[in-house]
């Protein structure tokens, strides 16, 4: 019996200790507490409560489509709704606030818009990475932003390529209080990686399933059909673009292109890495982190040459400019 | 012909400029000592991705109060808005992926009238670089803004409440050679939609019991990490000028918990040692 004391003992004492040592998983995520919510009666201050919804479906709050859901702290989760797939040629900006009234809707942004099938799609909010999903078969995405304070916002849309990021125009859109603000019809440029096969350039393109792709070589476009997957491999002869011409691949769409970042066509055997212009940080993308080591260059030694983006010999105001052009956040 | 042209762009001179700033009030006829809004806008048809500029008034007749730039077209600070000069505020920012708008707020000014007369405010240095992979310079147009102050009895000032915390943020750490010496940095960056980000602050601390011991440290980013082995939780608050905010943590990449349960193994068998050699040694009763 007397022993054992010791082992009791250490049991205690690295008890103690091993909080201090468990404890490191912080969460700071602020968790509202609303009181009986876990009940099933919508009370005041809940949208919902567990699978009581209070009426609500996803159709009668904007979309067409798709499961509601309810959060830890009684309010309505939309991430599964769904708006039908709509081939609008242009981008359309609504707003749908009857719903949000009545149901007591967060603030919401739903984007939809289509890509190259089974792709990564994430969103920027103001440069910086709001939400990912993936297109469908169809190439088809919705992206759901919850919870957005009041305010305009610059978004953009980055599709995950082959060789980098491929990126949508901007877009501005103004978020309204207890509304869901719905932007669609966006498409995103066609993905393409260029390589050279001996006296043959070879461009491989994914983009939107059975949809018509312009090849842009210099000054001359040539017409092209996408298949059901959405891809599209085309040759060219070299000698097409010996002289410097450059090759940029579009995404016809009723009345418009949506083009792509022009290539310049690689030499043979030239490594085609993710080193795209304005990623000073080497990690395949240019973010607030690039920016971040630019400024900072910019500010106390602005002579530093591997930064200097159009090799003027200093960091400058152009140098922000060309960042900001390639950014994928 | 080449007098309708010239006569065109006499009566339209916006048609020479790409791009062009213009500000606007509340209160074009301040009365003295009363607090009013100028909002200094940007209107770029072609597609751009940064501006820059000064804005300059007469501080004999006006007073800054403050600047707020919450719902600013500008995503990333180059140079944050301020009085650099008295009666002079600098700016300089990003706008990550371009924009092309006819009325783009970049800041607004809280002005406060001082004396009775015609105050003008001013934009020079102004820059708008075209969104096109060059940093092409756009031709801009400044437009100044007159105000008429006047004698009389002062208004009550508009507050204007902002009761939303900044927007969540997610830190990035980074350490390169050719940076802080190889150092750890932390670098950060999020935006208010009401009145803009104040400040930033940090709290580094071992363990969570430490954690109302350390006391908030006022940084900005990049922020070179005291503890360089990257083994302290970082809680990182953005602040924005009505007072709210914002706090995020950032996870040690390299957790003490092997270190410290190999400590305690350690304990645990210099004390077990203590012991059986204290009962080997104790005397028989």
């Amino acid at each position: 019996m007397k022993f054992k004391v010791p082992f009791l003992f250490l049991f205690l004492l690295n008890l103690f200790l091993a909080q201090f040592v468990f404890a490191q998983s912080y969460d700071v995520d602020i968790v509202a507490t609303v009181p009986g919510c876990g009940d099933s009666v919508i009370q005041s201050g809940e949208q919902c409560d567990g699978s009581n919804f209070g009426g609500a479906t996803c159709s009668n709050i904007g979309f067409t489509s798709g499961s509601l859901s309810c959060s830890s702290v009684c309010t309505l989760v939309t991430s599964a709704c769904l708006l039908v797939p709509t081939n609008e040629s242009q981008s359309q900006i609504t707003r749908r606030e009857d719903g949000g009234n009545e149901f007591g809707l967060d603030t919401n942004l739903v984007i939809t818009g289509y890509y190259a099938p089974n792709a990564r799609v994430y969103l920027l909010k103001d440069g910086q990475l709001a939400a990912t999903t993936f297109t469908n078969a169809s190439g088809f995405f919705q992206i759901t932003v919850s919870r957005l304070a009041v305010g305009e916002y610059g978004l953009k849309l980055v599709g995950e390529g082959l060789t980098g990021a491929i990126l949508s125009e901007s877009f501005f859109g103004k978020i309204y209080k207890n509304s869901t603000t719905m932007i669609s019809g966006i498409y995103l440029p066609p993905d393409s990686y260029v390589s050279v096969d001996g006296q043959t350039v070879v461009i491989n393109v994914r983009t939107v399933p059975n949809s018509e792709v312009l090849l842009g070589v210099g000054e001359k476009q040539t017409s092209y059909t996408s298949d059901q997957a959405g891809n599209l491999s085309l040759s060219i002869p070299y000698t097409a673009v010996a002289d410097g011409q450059s090759i940029r691949v579009g995404l016809k769409q009723a009345d418009r292109v949506v083009w792509a970042l022009s290539h310049s066509v690689p030499k043979v055997g030239d490594n085609i890495g993710c080193g795209a212009i304005g990623d000073v940080t080497d990690d395949c993308r240019v973010s607030f982190v690039d920016f971040a080591v630019m400024l900072w260059w910019y500010l106390y030694d602005p002579g530093n040459q591997a930064i200097d983006l159009n090799d003027n010999g200093k960091i400058d105001l152009v140098d922000f400019s060309i960042l900001a052009f390639y950014w994928t956040g | 012909m080449r007098f309708i042209l010239v006569f065109t762009l006499l009566i339209f001179p916006k048609l020479l400029f790409a791009a062009e700033f213009f500000m606007e009030t509340n209160n074009s006829e301040p009365i003295v000592e009363e607090t009013f809004v100028v909002d200094v806008y940007v209107n770029s048809l072609e597609a751009a991705n940064l501006v820059a500029g000064t804005v300059v008034f007469d501080e004999s007749l006006l007073s800054l109060e403050r600047i707020t730039f919450g719902n600013s077209i500008v995503n990333f600070w180059i140079e944050r808005p301020s009085e650099r000069q008295p009666a002079e505020v600098s700016f300089a920012g990003l706008v990550a992926g371009g924009f092309s708008s006819t009325e783009a707020l970049v800041l607004t000014m809280h002005l406060r009238a001082k004396t009775p007369g015609q105050a003008t405010l001013n934009l020079t240095e102004t820059k708008v670089l075209a969104h096109d992979g060059l940093g092409t310079e756009l031709k801009v147009l400044n437009q100044p803004l007159v105000l008429n102050l006047k004698a009389g009895m002062p208004s009550e000032a508009v507050t204007v409440t902002d009761t939303e915390a900044p927007e969540s943020f997610k830190p990035e750490l980074v350490r390169r050679d050719d940076w802080f010496d190889g150092q750890a940095v932390l670098v950060f960056d999020t935006v208010d939609k009401g009145t803009g980000i104040e400040a930033y602050y940090v709290k580094e601390f071992a363990f969570s019991f430490m954690r109302p011991f350390k006391s908030w440290q006022l940084v900005s980013s990049p922020y070179v990490l005291n503890d360089q082995t990257e083994r302290s939780i970082i809680l990182i608050k953005a602040v924005d000028r009505a007072g709210n905010s914002e706090v995020v943590a950032v996870l040690p990449a390299k957790p003490r918990s092997v270190v410290m349960i190999t400590s305690f193994g350690l304990l645990d068998l210099l004390l077990l040692f203590y012991w059986r050699r204290k009962r080997k040694h104790a005397k028989p009763v």
